[in-house]
């Protein structure tokens, strides 16, 4: 089973408890996410610790996590700090 | 030149990052400046609305904004002392099993800038961050 979840504008320190919880409670289902970032252009440190929280959750419990339409300017902030390697796209 | 000056900060994060943003010195920037800017203005805000201050300390930020060739932006509070300066840097070679959660903030604040200068004087962190345009 896998379900879309999709980040609208941003992921940072105002929005990362919602996201972060909506994500649990789709692993917590069983489910694989993808995780859709096509209208997301902007995603801080906080943003990146509900990324990478999320792939270890998900690892735990034989899951995956998936991200897809990352745009440029979110790519430049995984490539700058190494998480771009952490994940897989769809 | 912008000076912008808040009190308390606590829970005012949202605010103080947003009128940083809507100085006419950022939002007369690029997409990418104001970008680069609003992370590393992110974690600074972040930091001293969360951490400056004791509880019971309603606390203040000051921030003055300028734009020549470059944003020079100034942060000063007067928290606990605090220079991000000496924080280590992650190790982005690391593996995601091996690489904590969190300690990031920093780091992309100082790739995102030219320049990030920290001094305590007169009983206040006084940060300065610049980014060339």
């Amino acid at each position: 089973m896998t379900e879309t979840y999709k980040i609208d504008r941003a992921l940072d320190s105002f929005n990362y408890q919602q996201v972060q919880s909506e994500i649990l409670e789709i692993l917590e289902k069983g489910s694989d996410v993808i995780i859709d970032m096509t209208t997301c252009n902007y995603v801080s440190s906080t943003g990146l610790r509900v990324l990478l929280y999320s792939k270890k959750v998900a690892a735990a419990k034989g899951l995956k996590i998936c991200l897809t339409g990352i745009s440029d300017e979110v790519k430049d902030i995984m490539n700058v700090t190494g998480f771009i390697n952490f994940f897989d796209y769809a | 030149m912008s000076k912008l000056h808040f009190q308390p900060v606590k829970g005012q994060a949202r605010e103080i990052l947003d009128a940083i943003l809507e100085s006419p010195e950022l939002s007369s920037c690029s997409m990418n400046t104001i970008l680069s800017l609003r992370l590393a203005c992110e974690e600074i805000v972040m930091n001293v609305t969360t951490y400056a201050y004791l509880p019971e300390d309603e606390g203040w930020l000051d921030v003055q904004i300028q734009k020549t060739d470059r944003i020079t932006i100034c942060f000063q509070d007067g928290g606990v002392p605090f220079n991000p300066l000496e924080q280590e840097n992650p190790d982005t070679e690391m593996s995601w099993k091996n690489r904590r959660i969190g300690g990031l903030g920093i780091f992309i604040l100082r790739r995102k800038m030219d320049d990030v200068r920290y001094v305590y004087e007169n009983n206040r962190n006084i940060l300065t961050i610049e980014k060339y345009i």
